[in-house]
């Protein structure tokens, strides 16, 4: 990715996924208690780039990701909680299960609030966010055809001679799947309507920049394969970036392109 | 001590701010406050053993309004620990204004708390999340004003045992499972 130009400059949409895995954190030292969500890690050098350009307000989010992200830490624990209270009638157990649930929930919410207050919330009109609706649809639609027709056994008929197709039946399929993770996933787990509006409400913001900004570059911070890369290529990443020139990557690597952007 | 109805507590609230104020414009705080936080924080601790005893709404529910009890309860012993110090401290009348800054807001989270009790079943689908914007809300604010305990004072009195299964069973739930796709 080339340095930006000073007329030029970057923005970061942050995924709902990201906002609670970088808010999903705990460690305990007197109680030797440490909880972490999977990713917070890889959205640790990004929150970093956030904090330090805090000014520039680089990091974006609306009220749709705001929302969603006090109500997926909220579901999480109280779920949890539900699994384990519901056949508990012990008064005094329920209430210990109610109080430690309500200690990490708590530490939870509160980093939620550290990180939403060095990010930007941007206000986009429900007319703007369903401009991009109906091209949005038909991108996962066409994509959905894609991986519902993907089929090992015809890939392999197809490029592979019927005399080795047996030997290295294993090695393909294996290379198969790594290639084409992002279409499995989808085929599997398709588009969720919540996912299409977020994708609109970054094009929505793009557009919006570049009224004032021409050379804006808007990146998508996810962990979900619905924008993000499984590994090196991703057909469902390459559309969105072709179509409507967002770039949709892991917070890590967001936060690579960044520093190349300029950003310290 | 004296038992509050739900609307008597409004007006108790409201008591104790025109007291606030009181301290504050005159510069002195009185000591005898601690015992209508006490009064207060019986009426949150009843509220709060409410919502864990609650089985006509789903536990998630239930969790959402005990937990905004629970913090304003924090709030509240944080309060009375300044207040029953703030001579020797020299918190005086600081305690009063910081007071003052949090009373309202825990006012509304128990506003919020006995509309979704009245509710139950019929529960208001924004309520859930309006409360916890505004506990959010009641913690920034607190750790402002230093009003909000720290975490080590938080846990004090809780199961450390039970933390530590809650922990472990959390952190196998954030690995696990597909969050988004279950709000």
């Amino acid at each position: 990715m080339s340095p930006l130009t000073s007329s030029t400059t970057s923005k970061v949409y942050l995924d709902t996924c990201v906002l609670v895995s970088a808010s999903v954190y705990g460690s305990y030292k007197d109680l030797d208690i440490k909880l972490e969500h999977q990713f917070y890690a890889k959205t640790v050098p990004l929150f970093e780039i956030i904090r330090k350009n805090v000014d520039k307000r680089v990091g974006l989010i609306t009220f749709t990701i705001e929302t969603q992200a006090i109500a997926v830490i909220a579901n999480a624990v109280a779920s949890e909680l539900e699994e384990k209270a519901e056949n508990v009638t012990d008064l005094e157990l329920r209430a210990k299960l109610f109080e430690s649930h309500t200690v990490f929930f708590d530490q939870c919410l509160a980093h939620l609030q550290e990180n939403l207050s060095i990010l930007q919330r941007e206000p986009i009109s429900q007319t703007e966010k369903d401009r991009f609706y109906p091209e949005v649809s038909t991108m996962y639609n066409n994509l959905q055809n894609i991986a519902e027709r993907l089929d090992v056994n015809q890939l392999i008929n197809a490029n592979v001679t019927r005399r080795y197709r047996k030997t290295i039946r294993h090695e393909i399929l294996k290379q198969y799947k790594k290639r084409y993770k992002q279409l499995l996933k989808l085929k599997s787990e398709p588009v969720e309507e919540s996912d299409k509006i977020i994708l609109c409400e970054a094009i929505s913001l793009l557009h919006i920049y570049r009224k004032t900004s021409p050379n804006m570059r808007m990146y998508l911070a996810s962990t979900d394969y619905h924008f993000s890369p499984s590994n090196s290529e991703g057909e469902i990443t390459e559309q969105i970036k072709r179509r409507f020139q967002i770039i949709c990557d892991w917070p890590d690597q967001i936060a690579k392109y960044l520093k190349s952007d300029g950003f310290a | 001590m004296i038992h509050l109805t739900n609307e008597s507590v409004f007006n108790y609230i409201n008591g104790m701010r025109s007291d606030l104020n009181k301290m504050e414009a005159e510069s002195f705080v009185d000591s005898s406050f601690k015992t209508k936080i006490d009064t207060l924080d019986l009426e949150l601790t009843r509220m709060k053993k409410y919502w864990v005893n609650q089985k006509e709404v789903a536990v998630g529910f239930a969790f959402i309004f005990y937990s905004a009890m629970h913090n304003a309860k924090l709030v509240l012993g944080k309060m009375k620990q300044r207040f029953k110090n703030a001579n020797k401290t020299g918190d005086n009348p600081h305690v009063a204004c910081d007071s003052l800054l949090v009373l309202p807001i825990i006012s509304e989270v128990y506003q919020k708390t006995t509309q979704a009790a009245e509710e139950k079943q019929r529960l208001n689908p924004f309520l859930p999340n309006a409360t916890l914007k505004l506990v959010s809300t009641l913690r920034t604010t607190a750790k402002l004003v230093s009003l909000l305990p720290t975490l080590s004072e938080e846990v004090k009195e809780t199961d450390k045992k039970q933390l530590q299964e809650t922990a472990v069973e959390l952190d196998k739930k954030f690995v696990a499972s597909n969050l988004l796709n279950d709000i």
